[in-house]
């Protein structure tokens, strides 16, 4: 599937702006940002219950909106499976019926369909519950049901809007490693939307972060996770230490030199300080802890520790480093535990810390 | 890229043009000839030139007979909503908020009333409270004590309209008060607050919003009664605004332009109310209202547990009890001279003669056949007429969709009496309208569209969007998609709706009164014509009838509909 320019306004206000992807066959891709930022509007462009203002959409080798030549097949015949937020299921029907709907519209056999319903349920664990009346479901169930009727038309490809996010914290995280070793067996070409970051970064074979109608930035979860590029991203996917700083100068080949505001804490990073930074962040896991007295080293910042929590396998702590300046530290359970009020050496390592741009 | 389609060219013009004809015919021409007709010196007619403009009308309306119209309608509306509302909001209370036995009693005795008519609420008080021959004062007198009851006055007018519409402060207080989290109350006790503290300073001020909008629009709709006053006023020189415009009409000479005039004012009068309704209301959601269903914490009231049934039970006796008493004496007895409290219990004097002649009347068949023919029409046309408005608004969202719904509301604030009027100049050149039980079904159409729009639409806004947008990606169109899923999902609520729209048309008698001919006369009509030919006995028949009629058509939908009248208006 291939998006070009797509653009939707609604009353003047640009909803999704000029944004471009493709995603290769069988691949998982998650719109992943906050609401408002465009994600569901470019899915409900991509399945035609949202008309664009600009753009074009193919689906395989299918033209399927170009507002060019004026081209927008209707929804129901664009042969994409979705999966809503809501479910969607239709209380009045049993479960057989929801899933034999889109084989109806087709006006496929009895027989083909009665086979390809019970292979649908069987495939999302369901079997045996055909005749069940749709509204007597819990969320789990019906979540399965609303995937089972997405894929049993056998779509070009797969939408998948906030499929967990009215199910409980332990069910949803059950059901998203179902969900993906679903999509992966099927091979089934997906795109999932999502605000939930740890659930993009499970499922994903991409992730498109979306701010504002355009993606900020699209990689691979580790990419993103490691490599953030902007404060946004970074913020995003859940990095604590993020701090406002002025680049120095080069140092060294292939780093630079940046100071934190406020403070005269130097940092070396090891990137290219061409891109504009005005952030730096690093993940709290990555912080090394000190004793107190070792700032002779690299990167070394006195600190003095204001809480410590006990997360079961790690330790996290707050530390400050100068006025307005707190460091979170995450370290696995085991290491010696500074006591709140002790003071303490945080080693931030050149390689770890990386430069963002606004 | 053979299966490429074009875009789809499927306009919206066509149905939003249709919906705004409608809106046009059924709201904006009515209001607008009503307005032209209350500035100018001629009758409006369609097609007839425009009469010269002038004030006169207005003025007419703040001098003599129509001046004092004007206060007695101000002094009903205040008095009555503050009976209603206290008599509602206790009896809400008690149901909802105490231990009182037999709860299940007091509920059914809050909201009896709603079943009637308040043609007949007042025909039958007038037979108990009339001075000297109404049943309370022979019994009065015959015990010995003055017969000092009189009906037929503005204390007796507000008394019989703060009983009738009292159930609906009952309703909507009571949904407030069972819809209450009872933690904010408990939350007070907890922190030192007696009960009195709690009444005053939490319970009372979280069910405020219940109790202004209760109040406004039961102050909208006894400003706008025209039975009451008309048979317990009128007579005896007592006017309101509705009975006045009737009297501008009916009495000859007719002075149709100062009747728009007084319309106009009316209309003016309750657009007020109306709309100040929707400001205290703006921004005054409490959260109490979660729609989560709550164990109500029930006050102890121990002594007081049978005092407070009681209260319910005087209620009843007053809307219910006493009335239909009262109309089976008018219907049944000999003579409708009472000379003594004796022959209102003696078995000899009573007779089933009126009673029959009168339901075998070919009269009665006639206009009970017209009443059940407006009420099908109403329910069936108008019900399609609302959906339509309120598919489009809701789920097509063409051009209009958001001064549709704004221009439905519209006759919520228009009295039932005045849209009959509007509808008169409207119509009345149109033969093949007017005199014909369709000017009479357009007439209920246009009344009750604010109530039918809105139930519509929220059947239609509680099925979720997504349920026939999953529908379209599953490969079906958008009318296959409403045919399948929308259909089956809101036809309960559809048909319920209906029947609602059914009874209401043959409750109400004021959109009817300036619309009807003898032959398109209905039931609620008749009863009221039996009235002014002044016999006792047709009359107490015809409104047991009327009544029995209605009270069976609310017991089939609700008991096989599901419906609920509660929530009606």
């Amino acid at each position: 599937m291939r998006i070009e320019d797509l653009t939707v306004a609604f009353k003047g206000k640009t909803a999704v702006d000029k944004l471009s992807l493709s995603i290769n066959p069988g691949e998982m891709l998650v719109l992943l940002g906050p609401s408002g930022c465009g994600k569901t509007t470019t899915m409900r462009s991509i399945v035609g219950l949202q008309r664009p203002d600009a753009g074009t959409i193919t689906i395989g080798d299918r033209v399927v909106f170009d507002a060019a030549s004026r081209v927008d097949v209707p929804v129901n015949a664009r042969k994409v499976g979705m999966v809503f937020q809501s479910y969607a299921i239709w209380p009045h029907m049993t479960v057989a019926q929801n899933i034999a709907f889109p084989l109806r519209m087709q006006r496929r056999p009895k027989a083909e369909i009665a086979r390809r319903v019970d292979a649908a349920l069987e495939t999302v664990g369901l079997s045996g519950l055909g005749g069940r009346g749709a509204s007597l479901l819990s969320g789990g169930q019906m979540q399965r049901v609303a995937v089972a009727r997405s894929f049993v038309m056998e779509p070009a490809m797969l939408l998948l809007d906030e499929p967990l996010s009215n199910l409980d914290a332990k069910l949803r995280e059950k059901l998203r490693f179902e969900l993906r070793e679903l999509q992966q067996r099927l091979h089934m070409t997906s795109v999932y939307v999502t605000h939930d970051q740890s659930e993009a970064l499970a499922l994903a074979d991409r992730i498109a972060i979306m701010k504002d109608g355009v993606i900020e930035q699209l990689g691979s979860p580790a990419e993103l996770y490691t490599r953030p590029r902007t404060t946004f991203v970074a913020d995003f996917l859940g990095v604590d230490n993020i701090f406002p700083s002025e680049v120095l100068g080069p140092a060294g080949p292939g780093g630079c030199q940046v100071r934190l505001d406020g403070t005269d804490i130097r940092l070396r990073v090891e990137r290219d300080a061409s891109n504009g930074a005005t952030n730096v962040c690093i993940r709290p896991e990555e912080i090394d802890l000190l004793p107190d007295g070792q700032t002779d080293r690299a990167n070394a910042v006195a600190v003095t520790i204001l809480s410590t929590s006990y997360l079961g396998d790690r330790v996290r702590y707050h530390a400050e480093a100068g006025p307005g300046l707190r460091l979170t530290i995450v370290k696995s359970v085991g290491a010696p535990v500074p006591a709140p009020g002790q003071a303490a050496t945080a080693v931030l390592p050149a390689d770890k810390v990386q430069l963002l741009q606004s | 890229m053979n299966i490429l389609q074009r875009r789809r060219s499927w306009s919206t013009a066509p149905v939003a043009s249709l919906i705004g004809i409608i809106l046009l015919l059924l709201v904006v021409v009515p209001m607008g000839t009503l307005l032209v007709a209350a500035f100018t010196d001629t009758p409006p007619r369609p097609g007839a030139p425009l009469g010269n403009l002038t004030l006169d009308n207005l003025t007419a309306i703040f001098t003599g007979a129509s001046r004092s119209a004007f206060i007695n309608t101000l002094i009903i509306g205040v008095c009555a909503s503050l009976l209603a509302l206290a008599i509602g909001s206790s009896l809400a209370w008690i149901a909802a908020r105490t231990d009182v036995p037999l709860r299940g009693v007091v509920q059914v005795a809050a909201i009896m009333p709603m079943f009637t008519s308040s043609l007949v609420g007042a025909l039958a008080w007038s037979m108990l409270g009339s001075p000297r021959q109404g049943y309370l004062n022979v019994i009065l007198r015959s015990i010995g004590l003055p017969d000092f009851i009189n009906v037929y006055s503005l204390p007796g007018i507000i008394f019989v309209a703060g009983i009738y519409y009292s159930p609906y402060a009952f309703l909507l207080v009571n949904a407030a008060l069972t819809l209450m989290n009872p933690e904010l109350e408990e939350a007070a006790y907890v922190h030192g607050a007696r009960f009195r503290n709690v009444i005053g300073s939490v319970t009372l001020r979280l069910v405020m919003p219940a109790l202004l909008g209760a109040g406004t629009l039961i102050a909208v709709m006894i400003t706008e009664n025209f039975p009451i006053p008309q048979i317990l006023g009128s007579p005896y020189g007592i006017q309101t605004m509705p009975t006045q415009i009737y009297r501008l009409m009916a009495n000859a000479p007719s002075r149709p332009n100062e009747a728009s005039a007084a319309g106009a004012g009316l209309l003016v009068l309750t657009g007020v109310m109306v709309y100040l309704q929707r400001r205290l209301l703006a921004g005054r959601e409490f959260t109490t209202v979660s729609g989560k269903g709550f164990t109500p914490r029930r006050q102890k009231l121990g002594a007081w547990r049978w005092p407070a049934f009681l209260l319910a039970a005087v209620y009843a006796v007053l809307a219910v009890g006493l009335p239909t008493w009262a109309l089976l004496q008018g219907a049944f007895r000999r003579s409708s001279f009472t000379r003594d409290a004796k022959v209102l219990f003696d078995p000899a004097s009573f007779t089933t003669r009126t009673f029959n002649e009168v339901l075998r009347s070919a009269h009665l068949r006639d206009v009970l056949l017209n009443s059940l023919m407006i009420g099908a029409g109403t329910a069936i046309i108008g019900g399609g007429v609302y959906l339509l408005i309120a598919y489009y608004v809701h789920r097509i969202k063409g051009p209009g969709h958001k001064v549709f719904p704004y221009i439905a509301m519209w006759p919520a604030a228009v009295p039932a009496l005045v849209i009959g009027l509007g509808y008169l100049w409207t119509w009345s050149r149109v033969t093949a309208i007017y005199g014909t039980l369709a000017i009479l079904i357009i007439g209920f159409i246009g009344h009750l569209l604010p109530q039918g729009f809105q139930s519509v639409s929220s059947s239609l806004t509680q099925v979720h969007s997504e349920l026939e947008e999953s529908a379209q990606v599953s490969g079906a169109s958008r009318l296959r998609a409403a045919w399948e899923i929308l259909v089956p999902l809101i036809r309960t609520g559809v048909v319920s709706t209906m029947l609602l729209l059914f009874i209401l048309s043959m409750r109400e008698i004021s959109v009817a009164i300036f619309l009807f001919t003898s032959k398109t006369e209905p039931l609620s009509i008749a009863t009221y014509n039996t009235w002014e030919t002044g016999r006792i006995a047709p009359v107490a028949a015809m409104s047991l009838i009327y009544v029995a009629v209605l009270v069976v058509l609310t017991l089939i939908s609700r008991r096989w509909f599901g419906m609920k009248t509660e929530r009606s208006t």
